[in-house]
């Protein structure tokens, strides 16, 4: 949770993203709404085709959304929150309950709230994925941005080309 | 076997005096040691199956390799082809070391040539590069092409060629990132061993899958503004 999965849906997304947000009763996070349900975004191919990008609710409690999301996905792109106190256990809830996805199709782990010049902290991350047996892209990237986020999705779309 | 076919045709200018070192020492192998049932050696340049490899070679000749090079005699230490058996040479060259040498590569052309294909199943010994870890963030950083040839590695082993198709990167680029990755311990090779009848199922089946699947995603590529190059 606030990790920045609306946000990075919003700059690549064509439509005004559809938000289920509602306000966030969570204290031990700063923010005034959260997700619930998921978030919606598309980016339009031709008159018939689209390309869905779902955002899925980040709280445990939410997990059931996981499934029901993950059917028919092309890959799953993984937000890690850096400025939360515990990354990587959060990190490793997302590598189980998205195994069978992350086998069959694609994943990027994409680091937010890092400071993007400290290459040890994402080798850290990239270190704990192969010890937990994933090999897949692990970038930093600012979500505001929509260039780092179309970078997250190049890497994301560049592994089911092999 | 009886006749080594060999090519010294990327020997450069540099390498005169090895090359001729070299031939000098074959002719005596050819005279001196065919009689003890070695194999006889004779300069081809169209139709090798060995390819001697000077100190100062140019990597790039990599992409000009012909298929049915088996073996390598290099002079270079340095010198790395993932589908050719290399033997490396010592300089100076020594004339009995260079004879053991000449030894090991027909056992090795032999060995090829001795393969077992019965029941139409060949046995295709391939090495592929697999991918132990993401690369670290200072190996990416150092070109802008590395975390897509990374990206292609993530998923599955795979031969250089084939790195090199998807990418559409030059051979030699590709090469130097797979040296790269492979020495600081991110990546290695394995040999994979497939029988030709598991290559063969439902071709056309895979092949149209997989030309739909990619032109899926050629157009979300380009609709998101997405280009390798």
């Amino acid at each position: 949770m606030g990790a920045g999965k609306t946000t990075a849906i919003a700059v690549v997304s064509e439509i005004e993203p559809m938000s289920t947000d509602v306000m966030n009763t969570d204290n031990s996070v700063d923010k005034e709404k959260t997700t619930v349900a998921f978030d919606y975004g598309e980016v339009s191919l031709s008159e018939s085709e689209r390309l869905r990008i779902y955002g899925t609710p980040g709280q445990d409690r939410f997990s059931f959304m996981w499934k029901v999301l993950s059917k028919g996905a092309l890959g799953v792109v993984i937000l890690v929150d850096d400025s939360k106190p515990d990354p990587f256990k959060e990190l490793s809830i997302y590598l189980e309950n998205f195994s069978q996805l992350i086998e069959e199709t694609a994943c990027v782990v994409c680091i937010s709230k890092t400071d993007k010049n400290n290459m040890t902290r994402v080798n850290e991350f990239a270190s704990y994925l192969a010890a937990q047996g994933v090999v897949c892209p692990v970038v930093p990237a600012d979500v505001r941005e929509k260039q780092e986020v179309l970078f997250v999705l190049e890497l994301l779309l560049t592994q089911l080309y092999a | 076997m009886k006749t080594v076919y060999y090519s010294t045709l990327f020997l450069t200018s540099r390498d005169r005096r090895d090359h001729v070192f070299l031939q000098s020492i074959i002719v005596l192998y050819n005279s001196v040691y065919n009689s003890r049932g070695n194999a006889k050696w004779v300069n081809s340049e169209v139709d090798s199956d060995l390819l001697v490899i000077g100190k100062d070679t140019d990597t790039n000749v990599l992409t000009f390799i012909p298929n049915n090079v088996r073996v390598i005699l290099s002079l270079s230490s340095e010198f790395r082809h993932e589908d050719c058996h290399i033997i490396y040479i010592d300089t100076p060259l020594k004339v009995t070391n260079l004879i053991d040498k000449f030894k090991a590569a027909e056992d090795i052309l032999v060995q090829f040539s001795n393969q077992p294909s019965s029941n139409n199943v060949l046995l295709n010994n391939s090495k592929k590069l697999k991918l132990l870890q993401w690369p670290a963030a200072e190996i990416i950083a150092k070109n802008t092409a590395y975390p897509i040839l990374s990206a292609l590695l993530s998923k599955r082993p795979m031969g250089v060629e084939e790195l090199v198709s998807l990418s559409k990167k030059p051979e030699a680029f590709c090469r130097r990132f797979v040296d790269l990755i492979v020495n600081a311990g991110f990546a290695e090779y394995i040999t994979i061993i497939s029988t030709d009848s598991s290559i063969t199922q439902s071709s056309d089946h895979i092949n149209g899958d997989t030309s739909s699947k990619r032109s899926l995603l050629d157009r979300i590529r380009s609709r998101l503004g997405l280009f390798w190059n």
